[in-house]
């Protein structure tokens, strides 16, 4: 499938190595009072799609300091039905509100049956999957009308009837669909320990040239091993050196600081995101 | 595979995962835990066993994570009614409610949305009908349980309206204002407490912890609260009965009618000033955006 974004569209209002933080409402006061030094923010689709006031009194100050981009928990892509065309449209508006450089979510399902299980859930990867998973994610970025960056999952099991690896699948949708990577480091490590695979075979197989935007982020390891994707650490060594593996495969590119629960403060969180400077020097 | 045998193979593959993920904790042995017995065997049959952990290890650390995101939820929206239960009781009550009213929307903090609901009708009660059957060590009145949800929910709704225009009355309005009906704004919440719950709950907002609280004693009469929204947050202020008693009026009544049923209610001594207590009323009500215009 033909890309329906050209290339030269790809980040067009963040500087292609840009350092982001993901905009969480601990960090506001801070945030509106002092007006860090930080290149861009990207929020969670869906805290912006209601009607309620504050979070839009909040996106709206935000958006006159900061470029801010889309990052959707909710698309539901490997879901078996079809995709949900009132979030589209609320996804559109929100895009068109915040001018957003590019959308992302997740390669992943979240809910079936109607009911929503608000986590990003794991699928057998199958040539016949990723064919439909390439049409969704085509259909949704010709929608946006804007760059769409499919973020890789952070898994906990595979299925037996996978016939290809997580790789191979991720690239394949990627390439097939015309959209672009939004590569997780920390996902790739927490699978990679997970499923025990290679991390660095794996982002040898990414066509850097595609990739929208790098995550960065801590996890929590359970008492049986199993690494949780929990956002509540700072970046472990593993994935800093990861990071800076993937910098020298196919940098620059943006990267962007995750942190979802134990928040610190405004300025330790953003001595964490500096670190990426100093790890891909 | 077409489209529509990959859409049938996923409704069927994505059914016995979703029936993992709803399984409910097990309370057994005193402690919230996932148990692996508990997953349907078909749902195990899917995964491959991984390099240390066997298939239902592994799609234990889902369930876990889905409970856990789905409690916390309902714990930041309703810190008063977590308080007064403490965690092991309001865990297994949000756990209840999940059960019956699994979430469907995209927004995680729609999850919270009927909790109250759900604790005002459905929550079965101990033999005696007055306790909440959860509650093991000091019972917790139900009435008190409900109580506190309506307050944490009037918060919670507060906070998640949308925003309306400053209602203003202007001279052309003043005019027709006694047959009209004015709209509350959905930035406000009228709640009553026979105990103090409203001071417990500003204490207790935005602690970490999540042990329970003695509950406070019954006041010698009903007390009645404004919430509302303003710039900084959510506040709320004491509402005398003559104002509880007009906000109820005029959510029902045209100001003209309100106005007149109020008065009729009033003592006689307490009437001459009546007007100007009201009109002082109104002006701070409007102030504070507790209309949002005319219905």
């Amino acid at each position: 499938m033909a890309p329906v974004v050209s290339q030269s569209s790809r980040c067009s209002a963040l500087r292609s190595d840009a350092l982001g933080l993901g905009l969480r409402l601990p960090h506001y006061d801070y945030l509106f009072e002092h007006s860090p030094d930080i290149d861009y923010f990207e929020i969670i689709s869906e805290n912006f799609l209601g009607n309620a006031a504050p979070p839009a009194r909040n996106l709206a100050r935000v958006c006159e300091r900061y470029p801010v981009v889309l990052h959707g928990v909710g698309l539901n892509l490997l879901g078996h039905a079809p995709l949900d065309e009132a979030y589209l449209d609320g996804i559109c508006r929100l895009a068109d509100r915040v001018d957003a450089a590019f959308v992302s979510d997740h390669l992943c399902w979240t809910g079936a049956h109607g009911v929503n299980h608000h986590d990003l859930l794991p699928m057998p990867y199958t040539p016949a999957l990723a064919e439909f998973a390439a049409e969704r994610a085509h259909a949704v970025q010709r929608r946006l009308g804007r760059p769409f960056g499919l973020e890789n999952l952070s898994s906990y099991v595979e299925f037996r009837e996978s016939k290809l690896t997580e790789a191979e699948f991720y690239t394949g949708v990627v390439r097939e669909s015309g959209c672009y990577f939004m590569l997780d480091v920390n996902n790739v490590y927490v699978s990679s320990v997970n499923s025990g695979f290679d991390p660095r075979a794996y982002l040898s197989a990414i066509d850097f040239s595609r990739v929208l935007q790098v995550h960065i982020a801590g996890h929590t390891r359970e008492p049986n091993g199993t690494i949780i994707d929990t956002h509540d650490h700072p970046v472990c060594d593993e994935v800093w050196d990861l990071y800076a593996h993937a910098w020298k495969l196919g940098g620059p590119f943006p990267t962007l600081l995750e942190w979802d629960a134990n928040i610190p403060s405004m300025p330790d969180t953003l001595a964490e995101l500096a670190r990426a400077r100093t790890v891909r020097a | 595979m077409t489209h529509a045998q990959t859409e049938r193979w996923l409704a069927e593959l994505q059914a016995r995962f979703s029936a993992v993920l709803r399984t409910p904790l097990s309370a057994a042995g005193g402690t919230l835990h996932t148990d692996l017995r508990s997953f349907p065997p078909a749902a195990i049959a899917d995964i491959a066993p991984g390099p240390r952990l066997g298939a239902a290890e592994r799609l234990g650390a889902y369930h876990r994570q889905y409970w856990l995101r789905l409690v916390r939820v309902l714990q930041e929206q309703y810190p008063l009614a977590l308080r007064l239960c403490g965690a092991w009781d309001f865990n297994q009550l949000a756990i209840a409610f999940l059960v019956r009213h699994p979430p469907r929307g995209v927004d995680l903090g729609d999850v919270a949305e009927g909790f109250s609901e759900f604790i005002e009708r459905e929550v079965e009660l101990a033999g005696d009908g007055e306790v909440l059957k959860f509650v093991a060590e000091e019972p917790l009145p139900l009435s008190a349980l409900r109580e506190a949800a309506r307050i944490d929910a009037a918060f919670r709704r507060v906070f998640m309206a949308p925003a309306e225009p400053r209602f203003v009355v202007s001279p052309d309005d003043a005019h027709t204002l006694p047959t009209r009906r004015l709209r509350l704004s959905r930035a406000f919440a009228r709640v009553d407490e026979h105990r103090p719950l409203l001071e417990l709950r500003a204490r207790i907002f935005g602690s970490p912890d999540s042990d329970p609280v003695a509950l406070p004693a019954l006041l010698p009469r009903r007390r009645s609260w404004s919430v509302f929204r303003t710039a900084r947050g959510i506040a709320h202020a004491a509402l005398g009965d003559e104002q509880a008693r007009l906000l109820e009026l005029l959510a029902a009544q045209p100001v003209g009618d309100a106005l007149a049923t109020l008065e009729s209610e009033c003592e006689p001594s307490a009437r001459t000033d009546l007007p100007e207590r009201i009109q002082r009323f109104l002006a701070r009500a409007v102030q504070q955006g507790f209309f949002s215009g005319f219905a």
